[in-house]
């Protein structure tokens, strides 16, 4: 497959486009994603990837690609989710795919779920209180799930914990992500996660203790560190603009394992 | 003065949203032929070579252009990261291009996406306040998703023209209203990270809107030593325009334009609710002192007949949260002031506006000032729940120009001495805070 005239992208244009190759192949664009997710850069593989006229071929890799290029800047959720489903059809045993489709589909739950629930609010003038486990994140869950039997690390059921998040049941999150730590003590999604869970529970003795004890992997955002301190420390700073609004993030498992899967790179 | 309908537009999605929904609705007979009977008007598109071909060969252009000049402009392709960020830069270099070219030509720019969706007769709306001089006119589009609206607005075709009144409009984008927006209503079921705006539900197709970041529809002499930042909305007029140059639209009745949306686009929510303190806190960290303004200006979103005392009420009520959300900015930054030299003090004045009941608890006075008691004293209240904290604080808050009653009604007995205030035997000494309230601490505090 060749790309049509005109579809060389800026960051191909750049001087930190792949050495090597012809840029506009499929083995040259397979390297150039595979770059770009090796250097954090996934938002801009979804600006390289959404100029691409060509057909992806039917294989789980380029789907995949293709599925954090469409829904990784949230501008075509519904085209990554298609990516993605593509990908598990044509192999179902590739667990990067499978989470990929809980991903999209929990970012879609909730997005669904909010529609609904303001469509309540409008019609009644009011916010009702919201149902724990909401049955829309059960594809999610099931997609979770099938990743998590193929596949069972610590990253997976951090992941499996961020959907429980999402849908509200913070208990089961909890468990999720301590599960987490027990597979892998320093998986750096699950001790935030962990820390963001207990402050929206409101467990905030919980979380100081948790925060004495463990040096955590990761750097907490300023706030929830404030929350470990002595509360007249916590409360002598100003507050911060999003301190109460932390919310679980994903582990990153599923595109991080691309490249490897990538056949330039394997 | 003329007018030059100018927007920015590449890549096939963008051109299509233009083709399909964006210029018929400029088309209504209450758009572009009306308000070419009041003011000179000109179609400016910037867009590149491709996508021009496209453009110049589909009818709805060609019916446009056989009504009023129009012009293309080449896009400046310089290339940029392949991001959302670098989408944004490319945006805005279009815009300058814009700018220059109403410079040029001494048109004033009647702002467009092609992703805007206009209700008839808001252009003609624009055009009558140019011809009345006003020089840059703010509103606040809703934002909508493309894949309801588009079917939807099909029962409005006439032709190449989309004709949709205001008020249809505007029950139209109320039922499919994207998340975007959903996500900023006072007490709705979600709430956004970045609370641009806020709404108020008034009736089944009716709400409120108070806006942090309006957006300029209508930008007369553009002055040549201001460009854009980010984009044209965020910090631009405030540079460009001084404050009594703007004009808001304040009714969906006057001027309705709302934005279509991918439905999985721009996901920004959390379950915390949007609070007072929230505001004060987002404000205080993004929000200029002008844009706070900007908040004042109520805009009615209305298409039904809810009567006015409804109206009247969430007018009052959301202008006492704006007001609100000043005083709690301006305590902010006195709880900033403290940290270093009074951190017992910022660490109260910290749990106060963290508490989400406070600000109603407390109406504090213009000039109002508080007496604080000794340090072991105030150890021991940050110990106390937050009412028995509130029930101390009032004994202590007093206005300045009668300092001896406190605002819980307590008698103190205050005298002048020195720069300073006997307060009850005990000699307070003035510490200088910023913003509009006193403080006066223990001698040698």
């Amino acid at each position: 497959m060749t790309l049509a005239s005109g579809e060389i992208s800026g960051t191909q244009m750049r001087s930190d486009a792949p050495a090597g190759g012809d840029p506009t192949s499929l083995a040259g664009q397979m390297a150039l994603a595979a770059r770009l997710i090796a250097d954090n850069r996934p938002m801009e593989l979804g600006g390289v990837w959404r100029r691409l006229t060509a057909t992806f071929p039917n294989d789980p890799v380029w789907r995949l690609v293709s599925c954090l290029a469409w829904s990784f800047t949230g501008l075509d959720r519904a085209r990554g989710l298609i990516e993605a489903q593509a990908a598990r059809t044509l192999d179902p045993a590739c667990w990067p795919a499978h989470l990929a489709e809980a991903w999209v589909l929990c970012e879609m739950a909730e997005m669904d779920r909010a529609n609904s629930d303001f469509s309540a609010y409008w019609a009644q003038g009011r916010r009702r209180p919201r149902p724990v486990g909401h049955h829309l994140f059960a594809a999610s869950l099931d997609a979770v799930h099938r990743a998590l039997a193929l596949h069972p690390v610590a990253a997976l059921t951090n992941d499996l914990g961020v959907i429980h998040f999402m849908a509200g049941d913070y208990p089961a999150a909890r468990n999720a992500f301590l599960a987490a730590m027990d597979l892998e003590p320093r998986q750096r999604h699950a001790a935030a996660n962990y820390a963001v869970t207990l402050a929206v529970l409101g467990e905030l003795a919980e979380l100081r203790t948790y925060l004495e004890r463990e040096s955590l992997p990761v750097a907490l955002p300023l706030s929830l560190k404030f929350m470990g301190m002595a509360e007249r420390d916590y409360w002598r700073q100003p507050a911060e603009a999003y301190e109460t609004r932390r919310t679980a993030v994903f582990s990153q498992a599923w595109w991080r394992a691309l490249p490897a899967l990538m056949p330039a790179a394997g | 003065m003329r007018l030059s309908i100018a927007k920015c537009v590449w890549g096939e999605r963008y051109v299509q949203t233009m083709l399909t929904l964006n210029l018929p609705s400029l088309l209504a007979s209450g758009n572009i032929a009306a308000a070419a009977r009041r003011v000179p008007l000109e179609h400016v598109l910037v867009t590149t070579t491709e996508d021009r071909a496209v453009i110049e060969d589909s009818p709805v252009y060609q019916a446009m252009a056989a009504l009023i000049p129009c012009r293309v402009i080449p896009l400046d392709e310089t290339p940029v990261a392949a991001d959302y960020n670098g989408i944004i830069d490319r945006m805005n270099r279009a815009h300058i291009q814009i700018l220059a070219d109403c410079r040029a030509t001494g048109a004033a720019w009647v702002f467009d996406q092609p992703d805007h969706i206009w209700g008839d007769g808001s252009l003609d709306h624009l055009a009558m306040l140019a011809a009345a001089g006003v020089q840059c006119a703010m509103f606040a589009g809703i934002r909508t998703n493309r894949q309801e609206m588009e079917p939807a607005l099909d029962s409005w075709r006439q032709g190449v023209a989309i004709g949709i009144g205001r008020d249809a409009l505007l029950r139209l984008s109320i039922e499919h209203m994207h998340f975007h927006d959903r996500a900023r209503f006072v007490g709705g079921p979600v709430a956004a990270m970045h609370p641009h705006h806020l709404n108020w539900r008034v009736g089944t197709h009716s709400f409120l809107r108070r806006v942090f970041y309006a957006q300029p529809f209508l930008m007369a002499g553009p002055p040549a030593t201001v460009a854009p930042g980010r984009s044209v909305d965020l910090d631009y007029v405030e540079h460009a325009y001084p404050a009594h140059a703007l004009h808001h639209i304040q009714s969906s009745r006057d001027f309705l334009v709302v934005e279509v949306s991918d439905r999985w686009q721009f996901k920004d929510e959390t379950v915390a609710a949007l609070t007072v303190p929230y505001l004060a806190t987002w404000t205080g960290r993004y929000v200029s002192d002008r844009q706070m303004a900007g908040f004042d200006q109520p805009i009615r979103f209305q298409a039904d007949d809810t009567p006015d005392r409804h109206w009247d009420r969430l007018i009052r009520h959301s202008a006492a949260v704006g007001a609100t959300v000043r005083r709690l900015r301006d305590l902010r930054r006195v709880q900033a002031a403290l940290a270093e030299g009074h951190p017992l003090l910022a660490a109260l004045l910290g749990r106060l506006l963290r508490d989400p009941d406070t600000h109603r608890r407390i109406a504090l006075p213009a000039d109002v000032a508080f007496f604080a008691p000794p340090a072991r004293e105030l150890e021991g209240w940050l110990e106390l729940p937050i009412p028995d904290l509130r029930r101390r604080l009032l004994r202590h808050l007093v206005v300045e120009g009668t300092p001896s009653r406190a605002l819980d009604g307590t008698a103190r007995d205050v005298r002048r001495a020195g720069d300073g205030l006997r307060v009850d035997g005990k000699t307070l000494r003035r510490v200088e805070i910023p913003g509009p309230f006193g403080l006066f601490v223990p001698d040698g505090a």
